[in-house]
């Protein structure tokens, strides 16, 4: 992964470099300020018998706010203080002291003071976003690096696995014991790449990536895509579909579908007492909703589980880290539809509610598409 | 039997893959380094390429088949992790003829090759006449049997049929079925929907549980696919 290599080794490099570059620069800044502050007052001071009334401490006003435009916040602090101080010890009379006879001649240099000590804290703030941009710019960087490290990384030994499980189990036709373990390897080859997908979908949802990629689809496409995935289930009557027959076209993300309703029947299929009967039914709820119902009938949900049952990392088993749940709200959520469950004894219902606009009024008689 | 290249910089996919399709009776020849491709092809004249798309080098498996295409007809099969819409439709426009995502199962593979090897048989020996399981199709007579009994199409709908069941199992991307059924140039996703409409119309008409089609099946992102084997089911991974 050159991506990685490239952060991982560069960037802490180009860091140390920066703030090396930067402890110099500042301490220039220093100088030069102090410099030009001082020259400005011994300037003031030789020519102050002929400016006679003219007031000329406006002038250090100019110097702390130029400093404020280009020089680092610390400085413009020091360049307010230090022209309080100069403007104090040589203009306001008694000269060569820092005390005042009459205190209405500070207003000046307390606005010096006051000014810097403004930029400065806003100047701070804005260094402090700077920054976060930074580290948010980096943390992206590092995410999805980690992302297509996750997907490369950690698929390619799984689709070792599954090439060498699958053409030993495409020889061996029997039914041993040996067989069976072999089988239940693939299925958990399987999982754990369902697993990866969630993982990977998850860090999208929070890092607020997913991209949505709406377009035209059947919704029992979708379900006949997820089905694939457990042909021995269908077979065995174990997972049903029920879809009405009057089913119009509607905008979805097939993907992203795909990957809800296959974590949601992955539940049902893991969670649910054996027969577990699945049915998924298409109703149109309300005309701008279409819903599909995922209902197992297992043991129920307890009761305490309930309610953080699509936080992360909630599970209601020993194994696993539910991560399935959390993921099909977010997709879901950011589908613009809805998720909720429904708990009754021996059963659990998960009902995707999705926004439904109809591609065509009257598609079931046909003559729209085919032309 | 055919003889596969297998062009993937993964060391030990490679080995486990040659070994796999060995033990299924085909020959298979690895590669590491895509670029050395037309070299190999030369020296090893495979039947089929299987390509991954990623590859450390920085070589792009879209490049090299874009690069292939432009002298070679060899059937080129993407393997990759990548699973997203846009990949396989970029990785069919390049001029892939099928996709496969990792992990896959060995079956699957196989169905794809044989797909693949059928359609070239068939286009030199030109049936007239196909029947998979129930399904009977009079390519002269434009008919259409299921069990014995007519089915009435629309002429889009034999279209779409045909186009399918000509490519032998082999994956039709969504913009091969437009130009068959409608002509031309037909690009945007909007004419998709209109395949999507025929397809479901096919499905109804040949009596096709829809939650889980025997004939007709959905290659998500990529297109539709004929199942010339309707009495095995094939285990999609993942």
């Amino acid at each position: 992964m050159n991506i990685t290599r490239l952060f991982l080794s560069e960037a802490p490099m180009q860091r140390k470099r920066w703030i090396g570059q930067n402890t110099l620069a500042i301490a220039s800044q220093y100088l030069v300020m102090c410099a030009v502050v001082l020259g400005t007052t011994l300037a003031i001071f030789h020519f102050r018998s002929s400016l006679g009334t003219l007031n000329i401490s406006v002038l250090y006003l100019f110097i702390v706010l130029i400093c404020a435009m280009i020089a680092n916040p610390g400085v413009t602090l020091f360049c307010g203080l230090f022209s309080f101080l100069c403007y104090d010890f040589f203009l306001v009379p008694p000269v060569f002291t820092l005390q005042v006879a009459v205190p209405s001649l500070l207003l000046d240099p307390v606005a010096f003071l006051v000014v810097s000590v403004v930029t400065c804290i806003m100047a701070e703030r804005a260094r402090q976003r700077a920054i976060q941009t930074v580290i948010y710019r980096e943390a992206d960087l590092l995410r999805s690096t980690l992302l297509s490290l996750i997907s490369h990384n950690l698929r390619t030994p799984l689709a070792i696995i599954k090439t060498a499980l699958t053409s030993v189990l495409a020889i061996d036709e029997s039914e041993t014991e040996s067989r069976l373990l072999l089988l239940d390897a693939n299925e958990e080859c399987d999982r754990l790449n369902r697993l990866i997908a969630n993982v990977l979908q998850l860090s999208r949802l929070e890092a607020h990536a997913v991209q949505i990629n709406r377009d035209w689809h059947s919704l029992d496409e979708v379900i006949s895509v997820v089905f694939k995935r457990w042909p021995e289930a269908v077979a065995d009557k174990s997972l049903t579909a029920i879809i009405p027959d009057v089913l119009p076209l509607f905008q979805f993300d097939f993907d992203l579908i795909d990957a809800v309703l296959t974590n949601l029947v992955e539940n049902a299929l893991r969670h649910g007492e054996p027969p577990c009967k699945l049915t998924v039914a298409l109703q149109p709820a309300e005309k701008a909703e279409i819903w599909i119902r995922v209902e197992d009938t297992g043991s129920g949900v307890k009761l305490a589980d309930r309610g953080r049952l699509f936080q992360r990392f909630a599970t209601t088993k020993a194994s696993g880290i539910g991560l399935g749940l959390a993921v099909c709200k977010g997709l879901v959520e950011a589908h613009g539809g809805r998720l909720w469950a429904e708990f009754e004894p021996y059963q659990t219902r998960f009902i995707v509610a999705l926004p439904f606009v109809s591609y065509f009024e009257d598609e079931t008689d046909g003559a729209s598409a085919d032309r | 039997m055919a003889h596969l290249l297998i062009v993937d910089d993964e060391k030990h996919f490679r080995t486990t893959l040659i070994r796999a399709l060995k033990s299924q009776g085909y020959r298979a020849t690895g590669l590491a380094d895509a670029d050395s491709l037309p070299s190999a092809l030369a020296i090893h004249r495979p039947d089929l390429v299987l390509l991954d798309l990623m590859f450390e080098s920085g070589a792009s498996g879209l490049d090299v088949c874009r690069g292939l295409r432009s002298w070679t007809s060899i059937p080129v099969i993407i393997v990759s992790v990548a699973s997203d819409e846009a990949t396989k439709i970029k990785a069919l426009d390049a001029g892939a003829d099928d996709y496969l995502v990792k992990p896959f199962s060995i079956e699957e593979l196989i169905a794809r090759v044989k797909a693949v090897q059928r359609r070239l048989a068939r286009t030199a020996t030109n049936e007239s006449m196909i029947t998979v399981g129930n399904l009977t199709v009079d390519f002269n007579a434009q008919l259409v049997t299921m069990a014995k009994e007519v089915i009435h199409l629309t002429r889009n709908e034999y279209k779409l049929l045909t186009a399918l069941i000509e490519a032998e199992g082999q994956s039709v991307s969504y913009s091969t079925l437009l130009t068959r059924i409608y002509g031309g140039n037909h690009e945007g996703r909007g004419e998709r929907s209109s395949i999507r409409i025929l397809v479901r119309q096919l499905r109804r008409k040949l009596g096709e549980d829809l939650s889980n089609p025997t004939y007709l099946l959905t290659e998500s992102g990529l297109g539709y696919r004929f199942n010339m084997n309707p009495e095995t089911t094939i285990q999609a991974a993942g």
